[in-house]
């Protein structure tokens, strides 16, 4: 992939960041100028810098959306939640287009369906309103209009109509030369218990022409639900479709095609046989321009005796097309688009205009012109010495468009372009040349004035916000691989500095070494304070706030609450709290999940909320916050809760837990079954929260980015879910301690603290031993028993304890002995050790040994 | 030392553009916008202005009023390079004091040879 397409990708994915954001605003907080023109900027800009790359599907669909955005912006084109909505799913679009980009595919021509189809959606949302605010006079002279530029192609999904019920929908649009209404209507799969009847619906169309049902591919699956996709054609007016598909919001969606589309399909279709019909005559008839008797003929050809039904239809088509005028323009134009062009070209130009009615105030403009067309010249004469090479096509373009077509047609080297150039100038040398340059300057000096004002008014609208601080000028983007790289860098210095103390330790056994030893230590305090300086400088760096992966629920959560038509509050809190970047983004599928089980298993129907006597509208609380060096996330929801007794019996049924562990569970040790393998609280499996792995899946992705997750829930007042991340992954802090003469380590953040006791004070509870600290009791457990070591036959008095909490309370773990604190870069573990779960990872220690650290969830489950 | 100044709130069209024009004897200033360019080119010397027309804050067409209404820089060549095709969009761009207009996406064997005559690189004659 090129350096250029990075850039792009990159910065365009910026853009559809704010512009999907601006869009959530919007659509929440209605109508803002403001927001419409920076999402149009947005906008423009992914088109813009698309053109570069030839990716024709993603810039045609940005287009479209530039377009509906500029409607909106003037206001022809009010704006609804569908309208926003329909912007948001071809920015996603987008956006996955961007990836598969990145995963280096290259074949674009396979987006063209897509791009064809949702370009095609947006397009009809600012036709159907032009339509509606227009008459049936403007419409038509509207489609002249677009008739005598040039005709544009019907809709890939109607060409791909059998040509029979092409042809009828063509005559019955043409017969009463109105547009043909597509409606592309797929009924929901589950419409049957609604009491819907789809092909009643669909057969019912006012003014229906045809109508085509095709079944999916697993129509038979299952006979309850609907599979089909159903095309219906109909000449009925605009409103009339709206009004009988009212009912059917999100089911259908409806395409006009206008007249000269039909007319251009028609001829695609039927040109062989027309040009070829009656030996000719018909076509010559029609050539010299005797519309009457074409039509005639037409007739007559038709009415036949040999002729197909097909060549029945296209003969009735032509005799409409001959009988009318508009039709008449239109094929016009469908067979001669060149000549249109051309015609076109010179009605328009500004010169002859210009020289029509010119009137004091153009001068300005005409002065400037013919100084640039004079420095054009020099260019062009400069080109001299290549004379025969093309002219580049946008000075011709422009050239063209300022002198006219007549003065320049023909001219295709620049010799000749300058020729005609040079004859103009000569031609016209205003008169009114003193007066010009005045009137150049007056509106310069007004309108830069007014200039900063104007971007007062920017920075101080909220709106813009985002945009500013993209815009904040003292960022530098960086690649995310350096940083990475520089991580590892430091994360090797860390163990490389580790080895100081031990060199100190050596020096120490040497004779004389003692002075030695105390300088190592000395520089080993600088090192040890510029690397952990330059750690966490690093680590800065790569911190975003948590609003990087939190911006995109509220849009999640709006549409899932509205798909199960559940009303539900978003509340987000802290999200400027800062948060590795790698971490943060393995966070983002579990949060997803979290907040998808909440909005589908916790809040309740609102009509259920009224009568458990709470507001109809559910809150979920989505907070972050920093605590020591962790981060908590809270997703807290006020829905119904979960039954741990449920959950006990469900287990059980599923076989997760035996029958005698039913009276044995504890509340809160029911309610962590959740996070079983295989589990799911929902008695029927919804398309929204997957199928059972999901806490499963959550706990170990957390527990992957080093974290924990803790649930606590009430019947009828709302479930808690609290992950607790660290802040950063690459470097752990480590107490080392020793059991059987072998060192491991337990992450710092977990022990509690350290006591050495007497054999004495371990008290005996029900077999199992206990300490009691302070008048609190610990259970124990023997490090030794857990990882099954030998047991030493070394009984001294003083046992050391070390205690831990692993996030449902205080345990001691008995050693031998404690060793100091250590930061390490920990490794997975790999290969055969891989299986070993009561072990988190590995570390390097500074004196080259290698260290185990104990994964504490793990080794007291296996107790 | 010739200094060029790329005015596109596109990053994507900036490197694109700047690719094409950049040599060892050219020097690439780049603003993300109108007012941006302004601040810039103060007290610099800029042999030629390459405009995007669509951009925040301030557009292409007030930044050539702008620079044609400034002492410094009045005198300064401008290229405007815009997604719009219409003659009505040359004309307006004319109009405001441009000196040449291209559309996007630029042809960059064009633009090289127009960035070198309009820094007099290449001898008209």
């Amino acid at each position: 992939m090129s350096d250029l397409l990075h850039v792009f990708i990159g910065e365009s994915r910026e853009n559809l960041e704010s512009a999907s954001l601006l869009l959530e605003k919007l659509h929440s907080d209605g109508y803002s100028q403001d927001a419409i023109d920076n999402v149009f900027r947005d906008l423009h800009t992914i088109k813009g810098s698309s053109d570069l790359f030839d990716i024709k599907p993603l810039t045609s669909l940005a287009h479209a959306a530039e377009d509906l955005l500029d409607s909106l912006r003037d206001g022809s084109t009010p704006l609804n939640e569908s309208l926003c909505d329909l912007l948001l799913e071809a920015l996603d679009q987008i956006s996955n287009w961007f990836d598969e980009l990145e995963s280096g595919s290259e074949n674009v021509e396979k987006w063209q369906p897509i791009s064809t189809e949702l370009a095609g959606r947006i397009r009809a949302c600012i036709h159907a309103d032009t339509d509606d605010a227009d008459g049936g006079e403007s419409e038509q002279a509207a489609q002249q209009s677009e008739a005598s530029s040039s005709v544009s192609a019907a809709p890939t999904s109607f060409l791909a109509l059998g040509s029979q019920t092409q042809l009828q929908c063509i005559e019955a649009a043409l017969e009463c030369e109105q547009p043909l209404w597509q409606v592309n209507y797929t009924p929901d799969f589950d419409c049957f218990f609604r009491g819907e009847d789809p092909l009643t619906v669909a057969t019912n169309t006012p003014e229906l022409i045809a109508i085509q049902v095709t079944p999916s591919k697993d129509a038979l699956n299952d006979v309850f639900q609907c599979h089909l996709g159903i095309v219906v054609h109909s000449s009925a007016d605009d409103t009339a479709i709206a009004n009988h598909f009212a009912y059917y919001e999100g089911q259908y969606q409806r395409e006009s095609i206008a007249l000269g589309q039909l007319v251009s399909a028609f001829w695609a279709a039927s040109e062989e046989y027309l040009v070829a019909a009656e030996q000719g005559e018909l076509w010559q008839a029609y050539l010299d321009g005797d519309m009457q008797h074409s039509a005639r003929l037409a007739e007559m050809v038709g009415m036949g005796e040999d002729v197909t039904p097909e060549e029945a239809a296209m003969c009735r088509i032509f005799q409409l097309i001959c009988q009318s005028d508009t039709l008449t323009a239109l094929l016009e134009s469908v067979t001669h688009p060149a000549d249109n062009d051309s015609v076109d070209v010179s009605a328009d130009t500004p010169l002859q205009q210009n020289q029509a009615n010119e009137t004091p105030e153009d001068t300005g403009v005409n002065q400037a012109r013919n100084e640039i067309l004079s420095q054009q010249l020099i260019i062009l004469q400069s080109m001299n010495n290549n004379a025969d090479s093309p002219v580049f096509p946008s000075v011709k373009r422009i050239v063209t468009g300022l002198l006219g077509q007549s003065h320049t047609q023909g001219a295709s080297t620049p010799n000749q372009l300058a020729n005609a150039i040079e004859q103009l100038l000569n031609a016209t040398t205003p008169v009114e040349t003193e007066d010009a340059p005045d009137e150049l300057v007056t509106p310069v000096v007004e309108e830069s004035t007014a200039a900063p004002e104007t971007t007062e008014t920017v920075s101080e609208t909220a709106e813009s916000a985002p945009k500013q601080e993209r815009q904040a000028p003292k960022t530098l983007k960086v690649n995310q691989e350096k940083i990475d790289y520089l991580m590892d860098l430091i994360g090797e210095l860390t163990v490389a500095k580790n080895s100081l103390p031990y060199l100190a330790k050596q020096a120490e056994d040497i004779q004389e070494g003692r002075k030695l030893s105390k300088q190592i230590k000395a520089h080993f305090s600088i090192v040890n304070r510029l690397t952990e300086e330059l750690q966490s400088a690093v680590l800065q760096i790569r911190m975003v706030p948590v609003s990087h992966v939190f911006q995109r629920y509220p849009r999640l959560v709006r549409e899932l609450a509205r798909k199960l038509n559940k009303k539900i509050d978003l509340v987000m809190q802290g999200e400027d709290t800062e948060f590795d970047k790698n971490l943060i983004e393995s966070l983002s599928e579990p949060l997803i999940h979290l907040l998808r089980n909440s909005i589908d298993h916790g809040i309740e129907a609102p009509s259920d909320r009224g009568v458990a006597g709470k507001s109809e509208t559910g809150t979920i609380v989505l907070s972050a916050m920093p605590q020591d060096d962790n981060v908590v996330i809270e997703i807290r929801d006020d829905g119904k809760g979960i039954d741990a007794e449920k959950i006990k019996m469900l287990a059980y049924q599923k076989g997760i837990i035996q029958e005698h562990q039913l009276d044995t569970l504890t509340e809160e040790e029911s309610l962590q079954l959740i996070f079983a393998a295989g589990f799911s609280t929902s008695e029927q499996v919804s398309d929204l929260s997957g199928r059972g792995v999901g806490m499963d899946a959550v706990r170990t992705m957390v527990a992957q980015a080093g974290g924990t997750i803790e649930m606590q829930s009430k019947v009828g007042e709302g479930t808690q879910f609290k992950l607790i991340l660290p802040q950063t992954m690459s470097v752990n802090r480590i107490m080392m301690f020793e059991v059987n003469h072998q060192m491991f380590g337990i992450g710092l953040d977990s022990v509690v603290e350290t006591v050495k006791v007497s054999q004495r004070d371990i008290e005996m509870i029900r077999n199992n031993p206990v300490l009691m600290l302070r008048e609190k009791i610990i259970p124990l457990h023997c490090l030794r028993t857990l990882l099954q070591l030998p047991v030493s036959d070394n009984e001294s008095d003083e046992v050391c304890v070390l205690v831990v909490n692993n996030g449902q309370g205080d345990f001691g773990l008995i050693i031998d002995k404690f060793h100091e604190g250590i930061d390490v870069i920990q490794k997975p573990l790999e290969g055969v050790m891989a299986g070993f779960n009561h072990f988190s990872g590995t570390a390097l220690l500074g004196d080259g040994r290698v260290l185990l650290i104990i994964n504490l969830q793990e080794l007291l489950s296996c107790r | 030392m010739k200094t060029i100044m790329i005015v596109d709130d596109a990053t994507t069209v900036r490197c694109y553009h700047k690719a094409i024009v950049a040599n060892a004897t050219r020097h690439i200033e780049e603003a993300e916008n109108g007012i941006e360019a302004l601040e810039k080119a103060t007290g610099k010397d800029i042999d030629l202005f390459m405009v995007d027309v669509n951009m925040p804050k301030m557009d292409g067409y007030r930044l050539c009023q702008a620079i044609r209404a400034s002492d410094e820089l009045n005198a300064v060549p401008i290229i405007m390079i815009s997604t719009e095709s219409e003659t009505k969009d040359a004309n307006k761009a004319f109009s405001v004091g441009a000196n040449f207009y291209l559309n996007k996406p630029v042809d960059a064997n064009e633009l090289s040879t127009l960035v070198s005559l309009m820094l007099g690189e290449v001898s008209y004659e």
